[in-house]
């Protein structure tokens, strides 16, 4: 083949191109760290790769949810154990006021005292995380006890269900085993109930009986202090308690779905990573394979351009 | 029997003369080493016709044949049709794909991962508002991020719409310019045209115009990245059965019925005359529009897909509209609930339902596009890859048969320089001679 000085000129350029193009793509493979830059460098990857970052926007979503009834899970706990309090000190009050040798107005004192740890029992349920009053059921922007409507409940039985991620479901108020032997999700009803004018035996009802068989005075109404209020009172306390193992139990569902989370993220991560990532080391290694072929193809162009026969012609 | 005696002095001029004839041509290859389309040239040279010498010219008595030097027959013009076309056919397709790729190239960037205007991004922001909402139903922030992200995801949508559209009518109304009167194919033509006239010309009068047809096949080449070119030689037959317009050809483009250069005139086709086909630059145009209107296709479909299943879960519309040029955002802060209509507050029903649809059909369809711009754009530089390559390799043996080597020049040079000098001393010689014939004949013992 004739070779002519145009060809090797244009070889010579068409070459160096391909190879600085060749380079400037591994730069941009390394400096972004992605294999993938755009769609046409790899279509299939490129939809893969949105399929999967959308599972995990859909994974660090339902983590955020996660956090926020883990939130209101520990606030359950709290105010839940405000109400043990109130009921262990009822107990005594009623083991106190059942002693025969106390006056009425030890008793009447013993009364006022019920009377607070009533205000008691009800504030801690009026919690609130953020706005929302959590012991309210899903009308949880009521708070479950207000003054002017006296012990009647105004929130209501529902339950307050959040996502917990990968298709599982969080219950912020866990249903448990309430006075009765109903299950009941968690709401200032199910634990303290409607007060005395409902006779539903729970806490509200049992304190406010206690309260007024401390101010009765009569005989029936101090045995009833050691019998009947008692029984009422440790019934009660059974179901606190039943309401405290249901939120440890939600509890630990929450931590595990945190823990399943991070391992759905990482794995999402990971895919991510495998479908559009580059291979640092690799990528390194073909850096500088093109960078030496480059210099190489430069300098041997710069000797190969120019001679000629003209320059030794005399 | 008797040769002429200046027979030998007009041998040796005729040498001297096709040797300088040789370097002229060497001298005009050498100056257009870097002209675009210049094929080389080569005197061609033949010994001239010879000279009868009668009866008695040879010791038998019988008649002979004397030389008389050499003569240029004709410059040649070194270059190979079947590379020619084979240029004009992949520069042809080389032309269709840098189109599709670059304008192509640019609607992708819109949707490359990470970009500013990701639409699957600003998806997964929407659906996690919801989300949000879902945790928080009674919060206005998680209300107010929702509408938030529900108008951001709209005029994306609208944006995107509208980046996909102009780029289609850019691509139309740029392929009415190209066909146009300020457009690249005009002045071809008409150079095209007046270069059949003047070829004609030349050729009428025995000559082959080299230059001439050189430019000739460089506009060709030029007008192959536009579209399909076609030349065939004028069929116009005269009334001796030969060719009526020796040199004349007939150049159809695009797949027009008419073509574009007849004779001397050009008629310029229209984008309602090309064919389906057109080939080139100008197909690839047609097929970013085409594909441009298909897009936004898919993202109405998305975008009404979009509407439909969020407004049927929600007791108030998100989102009014048709498709991706139009949808809006109706909703305010105060009409978004997470719950039913007239559910309690702490009801998430309808935001968690609506999170659920992460994932779904409008996911879906919108990776599915990404895939579709993504395989075009990869197919189209792929595609010009491949072109560019082969026309690389073409252009190659183009040069390697019409490309000027100047080390081939140079050793010509010499060549015809020793022949001259050679010729030039066979003319002192014969000089010599005659001056001896003239001037000493006769004169004996002086």
């Amino acid at each position: 083949m004739r070779i002519t000085n145009n060809m090797v000129s244009d070889r010579v350029i068409s070459d160096l191109q391909s190879q600085y193009a060749q380079l400037a793509n591994t730069q941009l493979s390394i400096s972004t760290g992605r294999r993938v830059n755009n769609p046409s460098d790899d279509p299939t990857a490129s939809s893969q790769e949105r399929m999967r970052l959308s599972q995990l926007e859909g994974i660090q979503s339902a983590q955020k949810s996660v956090a926020t009834s883990q939130t209101w899970l520990n606030q359950a706990e709290a105010s839940i154990s405000g109400v043990t309090d109130v009921l262990a000190r009822a107990k005594e009050i009623a083991t106190t006021g059942a002693n025969g040798s106390y006056s009425q107005s030890d008793r009447n004192a013993l009364a006022n005292e019920v009377d607070q740890l009533i205000k008691a029992a009800k504030e801690s349920l009026n919690a609130k995380v953020g706005s929302d009053y959590i012991f309210s059921g899903t009308k949880s922007d009521t708070p479950p006890y207000s003054t002017a409507t006296g012990d009647a409940y105004q929130g209501d039985t529902g339950a307050v269900v959040r996502d917990g991620g990968a298709g599982t479901a969080l219950q912020n108020n866990p249903s448990f085993a309430a006075l009765g032997g109903t299950s009941e999700p968690l709401t200032a009803q199910s634990v303290l109930g409607n007060g005395s004018a409902s006779g539903d035996g729970r806490v509200l009802d049992a304190l406010t009986q206690l309260a007024a068989h401390l101010r009765g005075g009569t005989t029936a109404d101090v045995q009833a202090l050691g019998s009947s209020d008692l029984t009422a009172l440790e019934n009660n306390r059974i179901a606190v308690s039943n309401a405290t193992s249901a939120i440890g139990a939600m509890s630990n569902r929450a931590t595990a779905a945190t823990s399943r989370l991070e391992d759905l993220e990482d794995g999402a991560k990971t895919s991510i990573d495998d479908l559009t990532g580059v291979d640092m080391a690799q990528a390194i290694t073909d850096f500088s394979t093109q960078s030496a072929a480059y210099q190489a193809s430069l300098k041997v162009g710069a000797q190969i351009i120019q001679p000629s026969l003209l320059q030794f012609l005399s | 029997m008797s040769i002429p005696a200046f027979t030998g002095l007009n041998t040796a001029l005729r040498g001297v003369q096709a040797q300088q004839a040789a370097l002229d041509t060497i001298a005009h290859n050498i100056a257009n080493v870097e002209t675009p389309g210049y094929s080389r040239q080569e005197a061609v040279f033949s010994s001239s016709p010879t000279l009868r010498v009668g009866a008695g010219a040879k010791a038998d008595g019988t008649s002979a044949q004397l030389g008389t030097g050499v003569e240029v027959l004709t410059y040649r013009r070194l270059r190979d049709d079947f590379l020619d076309l084979q240029y004009r056919t992949q520069n042809m397709a080389a032309g269709e794909s840098d189109v599709e790729a670059k304008r192509l190239g640019l609607i992708q960037s819109d949707l490359a991962t990470n970009s500013s205007g990701d639409l699957g991004k600003l998806l997964d922001k929407f659906w996690s508002s919801w989300d949000t909402l879902a945790a928080n139903p009674s919060d206005a922030a998680a209300k107010a991020g929702v509408v938030g992200a529900a108008q951001t995801l709209a005029q994306r949508f609208n944006s995107l719409d509208s980046d996909i559209a102009s780029a289609g009518t850019q691509a139309t109304s740029d392929v009415t310019d190209m066909l146009g009167a300020a457009g690249p194919i005009k002045p071809i033509a008409d150079e095209l045209a007046s270069l059949n006239s003047q070829i004609n010309q030349a050729m009428g009068q025995g000559m082959a115009p080299n230059d001439l047809l050189d430019r000739r096949d460089l506009l060709l080449d030029q007008l192959s990245q536009y579209g399909q070119v076609s030349v065939t030689a004028d069929p116009t037959v005269g009334a001796d059965g030969n060719p009526a317009y020796p040199g004349m050809i007939q150049v159809s483009f695009g797949g027009a019925s008419t073509p574009l250069v007849a004779q001397t005139t050009a008629t310029m086709p229209t984008a309602a005359t090309l064919s389906a086909t057109p080939g080139g630059q100008l197909q690839g145009l047609q097929d970013v529009a085409t594909k441009a209107a298909g897009y936004r296709t898919t993202l109405a479909t998305m975008a009404a897909s979009l509407m439909s299943s969020v407004n049927s879960l929600t007791s108030s519309p998100i989102f009014s509209g048709t498709g991706a040029n139009d949808i809006a955002v109706v909703a305010t802060s105060s009409t978004v609930t997470a719950g039913a209509a007239g559910a309690p507050v702490g009801d998430n029903s309808v935001a968690s339902a609506l999170a659920r649809l992460r994932g779904g059909t409008v996911d879906q369809s919108y990776a599915g596009l990404v895939q579709t711009i993504g395989s075009d754009v990869q197919a189209a530089t792929n595609a010009n890859t491949t072109a560019t390559s082969v026309l690389g390799s073409i252009t190659a043996q183009r040069q390697s048969v019409s490309g000027v080597s100047m080390d081939e020049e140079m050793s010509n040079m010499i060549r015809f320089q020793r022949g001259y000098q050679a010729a030039a001393r066979a003319l002192t010689t014969m000089d010599d001679l005659l001056n001896q014939l003239i001037n000493s004949t006769g004169r004996v013992g002086l």
